[in-house]
C-alpha cells in the first residue's frame, strides 16, 4: 500500500518535467483522473491543455485519443458506428475514437448539442448504446474536455445539466516567468521521456481513495457550503447532490495524493473551486470570476471544522 | 425628496425607559434616576439631529443606460453631509464609499433585482430610498423619485429600419452574410422567405459598464455599523445599569467594573480579530460571577437577577461580535429578549412604581422584534431554523451550571454578609455606629438606628413552659426615628382584676422598672384572640427589681374595651414619612377590612424584606422607616413593627408598639427568656379591641419563593439545551485552539474560515518560514489525531 500512496506524488513529478504548470493544478488534475471523473479545462489555447493529458495518458501506461470537436461533428463519428458487412449480410461494430482510456474531447463547446449529449451521456453511463445494442467503454475512462473562454462565436455552450457531470473545472493559466523560461530553454516540453507506471495503477488508486476516510464534521462543512448555494440569493442554480458528491470524492482524491488516509479541511477548501465553480448559476450573467468570488465567500464564512 | 424617521429596535428600548427613568426618579426621590433620563434624551436627540444633517447632504440621481439592448437603470447615491461616526452607516455597504451605484437590468425587474432597501415600485414611478442608522437609534429613510427611467413600461427592443419589413410577422431579423455561424439564424423565417435569416442582435460594446461591486445582502453588519451598534448598545447598558442601581437591583460598583471590562475587551477583541486576551476574559467571568452571586446571596429579590443577568449577557455578546460569523450575538440577543419577557411578573410584583413592568414588557417586546429583524439580516434572510437560534455557545455552560447550581443550593446556603461596597458619595448609606437599644423593661426610647440585643444573658422565668411570650412595655408616640415613652400611659396595676389564676414570674436582671407579663403567642394569619392577662397592661415596679425578685401574677380576663380605646397618640398619622403613606396605600389597595389590610401589609412586607440583625442605620437625615422600606431592605423586629405600625395609623387603624421577649428557652418547669429574646411586634384596635400583630417573619426559612423556583426551572432549561446542544469538542482540537491563539498572540489573524494550510501560508508570508515549518509540522499532528479513521486501517 505503500508503493501506492506515494506512486501519485511520482506521476505529479512526472507531468512536471513535461508540462508547465503549478504542482496545486496538476495534483487537482490527478485527483480528478483518481476521483473518478472528467476533468474540464477552461484555458485559452497554447497553454498545454492536450500536452497535459496525452503526458497524463502516456505516464499512466494508457491508450489516448484526440478529438477535435467542430460543428460537423457527428454523435456517430465519436461512438462508433456498425457497418454493414455484405459477405454475411450483418452488421459489425466498428468503435468510434471513444473507445479508449484517456480521451481528449478539444473545444466540446464547437459541437452541436448533440454530439455533446452523446459524450456526455457515455461519460455518465461509461457505456454506448447503438442500434439497442450496448459496448462499455474500457474500465479507467477519463475524459479531458476543453472549452476556450476567450471567443464564443459560433459555439455552443453547454447545458448546466451537461456542465454538472464534469467532476472538476480548472484553467491552468499562463505560466510563471522563470517556468516560461524553462520551456523556451527546453527544459519542458513534449520531448522528454517519460517512464510509465504500472499499467493498472490508476485502478488501484482509485479503489485506494475510495477508503479515504472523512470525519462526519466535514461532511456538515460540506453540506453546510452546498446548502448555502441553494439559499443564496443571487443564485438562480445551486449545487446539485451531484455536486456536492462530486466534490467529496475530489477532495478524497486530493488526500490520497497528498498521501493522507483522512480527509482534512484543506481538501474540501482546494477542491472547492474545481469542483463547484462549473456548476454554478448565478443570476444575470456569470462569468467564472464571478462564479469563483462567490464561491470564494462563502468559503471565507464558514468556518472550517476544527 | 421624502424623508421618514423611526426609532430603531434599541431607540424605542431608550425612548420607553425615559419617561420612566424621570416618572421613577419623581417617585423615589432619586435625582440621579433623572439625570440618566437626561443623559438619554440628550443622546437620542444627538443621534436624530446628526441623522438628519448627513441625510440632508444625500443627492439621489438616476440615470439611465441602453447596453446590449437592454435598459439599465441606475441610481446614483451622493453623500457630501457629515460622515463619521455620528454620520451614515449604510444598511448595505461601507460608510467609506459614499457613492453607490446600483443596477436593474430591466425597469420591470427593478423589485426583484434591487433589494427593498434600495428602490420600489409605486404605481409607475420609481423611488430610489436610502437609510441611516445615526448610532443604532434611529432609523432614518430618505426616498427620491428616479427620473429617467419608467417602472413597468417595457422598454420596446430598437428596430433596426433595414431591417424589418412591414407585415412581416418577425421582428429584427436581417439576412445571413456568408461566413457567418448558424446560431443566430432564425429558422421559421428563413423558410417563410426561402432566404437564410439571422435575428439581429445589438454589438457587444468592448467595455460593458457594470459595476465592480454587484449588490448582494451583507450577511452581517459592516465593522461601522458594528461600531455604532456597540457604542449604541454600551451606553443603553450603562443607561440600565444605573437605572437597576438606582432601584437597588443591581450591585452599582461590580456591575460598572465588569462593564468597563467589557468595554477594553471589546475594543482590544475588535483589534486583534479575535477573542480578548484570557486575563480580560478571566476578570470578566469573575466580575460576572461575583455579581451573580452577589445577587443570589443577598438580593431581597431574585426576579431582579433576571434583567442584570440579561445586561451582562448582552455584555458579553459584545465580546463576541469582533467575529462577522459569530452567531452567539444573535443568539445572546434572543435570549435577553427572553429573560426581559420572564422578568415582567417578577418585577411588576416587587416594584412599587406601577407601569413599570409594562414597559419593560414593551422594551422587551421591542428587544425581540430587533433581535427578529437583526437575525433575518444578519443571515442573509434565509430562514433560519429555530434549532439553529436556540443552540447555545459553549462559553454559557459554565454560566449555566453554576445559576442552576446556585439556584438550587441557595435555600440551604447560609447568608453570608458581605462587607459594604464603597459607595463614593453615590448612595449615603453608611453604617451609622449603633448604641445597644435597651432591654424591654428598662423604660427608655427605642431607637429604629440603635442595635438590637443580642446578649444571651438570663432576664426572667416563668414558671410555665406553655409561655411563649412576654409583654413589657407600650409605645405609642414616634417621631425622628424613635418611639417615645407615654407620658399619657396608663400604668395598670395588678390588683382589681378578676384572679383566675397563678404564675410565678422570676426577675433574674437587676434594675428592671416594668414587669414583662405572659400574652399568647398570635401568628399571622390565624390570628386568635389573645387570652390571659390584658392585652394593654403594663405592671410596673416602682422601686426596680432586684436579681432573684419573684412576682405571683394571677391573669384576668382582656381588659373592658370601653376602658381602652385608642388614644390621640395611637390614632395620629402626623408623624408617618410621606413616602411611607404611599407604600402602605399601593400595597393595601383593594382590601376590604382593616385586618385584611394589615395581613397584606405585613405579606407584601415579609416578601419584600430580609430579616436581618446587622441591617444598616437609615443615614442621617432620611427616616429608618423610609430606609427599610426603599432601600435596604433589611431590618428587624423594631423596623417591622415601627413600619406596620405606621403604615397602619395612615390606613386609619390606630397602632402601638409593644417590647417584651418572645420565644425563650424551656427549663425544667418553666421558660427562661433572655436578652436575646427581646422583641418587638404592634396592637393594632381593629374590630372594637386591640389586637396583637407580629410582622416579623419567622426565623424559620421562608417557603420557596416562586422566584427561585423560576430561575430553578429556567436555568434547569437553560442546562438541558446546553446539554442537547453542546459542541463536543476533540481533544485534539483543543490542542488547535492553544496553537491558534499563540499564533493570534504573534499577530497572526487566525479566522474560523482559514484552514491549516491557509494559516501557514499566511506565516510564510510575513518571513516567518521557521515558524510556518514548525507549527506546519504541529499541524500534521492535529489533523492526523482530529480527522483520521478513529481505528488505523490498513491504510
Amino acid at each position: 500500500m505503500q508503493r501506492v500512496q506515494t506512486e501519485p506524488a511520482r506521476l505529479i513529478e512526472v507531468l512536471r518535467r513535461v508540462v508547465v504548470a503549478p504542482p496545486e493544478v496538476l495534483g487537482l488534475v490527478v485527483a480528478t483522473a483518481i476521483a473518478p471523473g472528467h476533468l474540464l479545462l477552461e484555458d485559452v489555447p497554447g497553454v498545454g491543455k492536450t500536452l497535459l493529458a496525452k503526458t497524463l495518458a502516456a505516464a499512466l501506461g494508457l491508450g489516448f485519443r484526440r478529438i477535435q470537436f467542430s460543428p460537423d461533428l457527428l454523435p456517430g463519428d465519436l461512438t462508433g458506428i456498425k457497418v454493414y458487412l455484405p459477405n454475411d449480410g450483418s452488421f459489425r461494430f466498428v468503435p468510434g475514437p471513444i473507445f479508449t482510456p484517456v480521451l481528449l474531447a478539444d473545444e466540446i463547446n464547437r459541437a452541436t448539442p448533440r454530439t455533446q449529449a452523446g459524450l456526455l451521456e457515455a461519460m455518465e453511463e461509461a457505456q454506448v448504446s447503438i442500434d439497442g445494442e450496448t459496448f462499455s467503454l474500457p474500465d479507467p475512462f477519463f475524459v479531458v474536455a476543453t472549452q476556450n473562454p476567450a471567443t464564443f462565436d459560433a459555439t455552443y455552450p453547454l447545458p448546466e445539466a451537461q456542465l454538472d457531470r464534469f467532476t472538476a473545472s480548472l484553467t491552468l493559466g499562463y505560466p510563471s516567468y522563470d517556468d516560461e523560461k524553462a520551456l523556451l530553454e527546453g527544459r519542458h516540453g513534449e520531448g522528454i521521456p517519460i517512464s510509465p507506471l504500472p499499467p493498472d495503477s490508476l485502478g488501484e488508486w482509485r479503489t485506494a481513495a475510495r477508503a479515504v476516510h472523512v470525519d462526519p464534521s466535514l461532511r456538515d462543512y460540506l453540506l453546510a457550503i452546498v446548502r448555502m448555494s441553494r439559499q443564496w440569493p443571487d443564485v438562480r442554480l445551486g449545487i446539485s447532490p451531484r455536486g456536492a458528491l462530486a466534490w467529496q470524492s475530489l477532495a478524497r482524491a486530493r488526500a490520497f495524493v497528498e498521501g493522507r488516509g483522512f480527509l482534512v479541511p484543506d481538501d474540501l477548501k482546494q477542491t472547492a473551486l474545481p469542483a463547484l465553480a462549473h456548476r454554478l448559476l448565478l443570476e444575470g450573467d456569470s462569468p467564472r470570476d464571478r462564479r469563483e468570488a462567490v464561491l470564494r465567500d462563502w468559503l471565507e464564512r464558514t468556518p472550517v471544522p476544527r | 425628496m421624502r424623508y421618514r424617521v423611526l426609532p430603531s429596535g434599541k431607540g424605542l428600548v431608550l425612548i420607553l425607559l425615559l419617561p420612566w427613568s424621570f416618572l421613577g426618579g419623581q417617585a423615589l426621590g432619586q435625582p440621579l434616576l433623572n439625570l440618566v433620563g437626561y443623559l438619554l434624551a440628550v443622546v437620542l436627540a444627538f443621534s436624530l439631529i446628526l441623522g438628519i444633517l448627513s441625510l440632508a447632504g444625500i443627492r439621489i440621481e438616476a440615470v439611465s443606460a441602453r447596453v446590449d439592448g437592454v435598459t439599465l437603470g441606475w441610481a446614483r447615491l451622493t453623500a457630501r453631509g457629515a460622515r463619521g461616526p455620528f454620520g451614515l452607516s449604510w444598511r448595505q455597504g461601507r460608510a467609506r464609499s459614499p457613492e453607490r451605484l446600483v443596477r436593474a437590468p430591466e425597469p420591470s425587474g427593478w423589485r426583484d433585482t434591487l433589494p427593498a432597501e434600495f428602490a420600489e415600485k409605486r404605481g409607475d414611478r420609481l423611488w430610489a430610498r436610502l437609510r441611516a442608522f445615526p448610532l443604532g437609534l434611529w432609523s432614518l429613510t430618505i426616498e427620491a423619485p428616479v427620473s429617467g427611467i419608467d417602472a413597468g413600461s417595457e422598454t420596446p427592443t430598437p428596430a433596426p429600419a433595414a431591417a424589418d419589413q412591414p407585415g412581416e410577422p418577425y421582428g429584427g431579423l436581417r439576412e445571413h452574410r456568408s461566413g457567418e455561424g448558424v446560431r443566430d439564424v432564425h429558422w421559421a423565417a428563413s423558410a417563410h422567405r426561402q432566404q437564410l435569416m439571422v435575428r439581429i442582435r445589438p454589438p457587444v460594446e468592448e467595455e460593458r459598464p457594470v459595476p465592480r461591486r454587484i449588490h448582494r445582502p451583507a450577511p452581517f453588519d459592516p465593522p461601522e455599523r458594528r461600531a455604532l451598534l456597540h457604542a449604541a448598545t454600551g451606553m443603553a447598558a450603562l443607561a440600565a445599569i444605573a437605572f437597576l442601581a438606582q432601584l437597588g437591583a443591581l450591585p452599582l460598583w461590580p456591575a460598572i467594573g465588569t462593564f468597563l471590562l467589557m468595554v477594553v475587551g471589546t475594543r482590544v477583541s475588535l483589534r486583534r480579530a479575535g477573542p480578548p486576551p484570557w486575563p480580560l476574559l478571566v476578570g470578566l467571568y469573575a466580575g460576572i460571577f461575583a455579581t451573580l452571586g452577589w445577587f443570589l446571596f443577598t438580593s431581597r429579590q431574585p426576579g431582579a437577577l433576571i434583567p442584570a443577568m440579561a445586561i451582562l449577557l448582552a455584555m458579553v455578546s459584545s465580546l463576541f461580535a469582533w467575529d462577522l460569523r459569530s452567531r452567539q450575538y444573535l443568539r445572546a440577543q434572543q435570549l435577553i429578549a427572553l429573560l426581559m419577557v420572564a422578568v415582567f411578573p417578577a418585577f411588576q410584583k416587587g416594584m412599587d412604581t406601577p407601569g413599570l413592568g409594562l414597559a419593560l414588557l414593551v422594551s422587551a417586546i421591542a428587544l425581540i422584534l430587533a433581535a427578529w429583524a437583526e437575525s433575518r439580516h444578519a443571515l442573509g434572510a434565509r430562514e433560519v431554523p429555530v434549532r439553529e437560534l436556540l443552540a447555545l455557545p459553549p462559553a454559557w455552560i459554565p454560566l449555566a451550571v453554576i445559576g442552576l447550581g446556585m439556584a438550587l443550593l441557595h435555600p440551604l446556603l447560609p447568608a453570608v454578609p458581605l462587607p459594604p461596597l464603597p459607595t463614593f458619595g453615590f448612595r449615603a448609606g453608611t453604617e451609622a455606629p449603633r448604641e445597644s437599644a435597651n432591654l424591654p423593661g428598662e423604660p427608655g426610647t427605642i431607637r429604629l438606628n440603635a442595635r438590637w440585643i443580642t446578649e444571651p444573658d438570663p432576664v426572667l422565668r416563668v414558671a410555665s413552659p406553655r409561655v411563649t411570650r412576654m409583654r413589657a412595655e407600650v409605645f405609642e408616640r414616634y417621631g425622628w426615628g424613635q418611639w417615645w415613652p407615654s407620658e399619657s400611659a396608663r400604668w395598670v396595676g395588678l390588683a382589681g382584676s378578676r384572679a383566675t389564676g397563678h404564675l410565678l414570674v422570676t426577675l433574674l436582671r437587676p434594675g428592671m422598672r416594668i414587669l414583662p407579663v405572659p400574652e399568647t403567642a398570635v401568628g399571622v394569619g390565624t390570628l386568635p384572640r389573645s387570652v390571659g392577662l390584658g392585652t394593654a397592661w403594663v405592671a410596673t415596679l416602682s422601686p426596680p427589681s432586684r436579681a432573684g425578685d419573684t412576682f405571683v401574677l394571677e391573669a384576668a380576663s382582656p381588659p373592658d374595651p370601653l376602658t381602652d380605646r385608642p388614644t390621640a397618640f395611637e390614632r395620629d398619622a402626623g408623624t408617618v414619612p410621606l413616602r411611607v403613606r404611599a407604600i402602605a396605600r399601593s400595597w393595601a389597595q383593594g382590601q376590604p377590612t382593616a385586618r385584611k389590610a394589615l395581613v397584606a401589609l405585613i405579606e407584601r412586607m415579609r416578601h419584600d424584606t430580609r430579616y436581618d440583625l446587622a441591617a444598616p442605620a437609615a443615614p442621617p437625615g432620611q427616616d429608618p422607616t423610609v430606609y427599610f422600606l426603599t432601600e435596604s431592605h433589611r431590618g428587624f423586629c423594631v423596623h417591622y413593627a415601627t413600619s406596620l405600625a405606621l403604615m397602619g395609623r395612615t390606613l386609619g387603624v390606630p397602632t402601638r408598639l409593644v417590647t417584651g421577649y418572645a420565644g425563650g428557652v424551656r427549663r425544667a418547669g418553666g421558660t427562661e427568656f433572655r436578652a436575646s429574646d427581646a422583641h418587638a411586634w404592634v396592637e393594632a384596635f381593629v374590630d372594637g379591641h386591640w389586637e396583637p400583630f407580629d410582622p416579623t417573619p419567622p426565623a424559620a426559612p421562608p417557603a420557596f419563593p416562586w422566584e427561585r423556583g423560576a430561575i430553578a426551572v429556567l436555568g434547569g432549561l437553560g442546562g438541558l439545551a446546553v446539554w442537547r446542544f453542546r459542541r463536543r469538542r476533540h481533544p485534539a482540537t483543543l490542542e488547535f485552539d492553544r496553537l491558534a491563539r499563540r499564533l493570534r498572540r504573534m499577530g497572526v489573524p487566525v479566522s474560523p474560515a482559514m484552514t491549516t494550510r491557509e494559516i501557514v501560508s499566511l506565516l510564510a508570508e510575513r518571513g516567518l518560514e521557521l515558524k510556518a515549518a514548525e507549527v506546519a509540522d504541529r499541524f500534521r499532528a492535529y489533523e492526523e489525531a482530529r480527522f483520521a479513521a478513529p481505528t488505523r486501517s490498513a491504510m
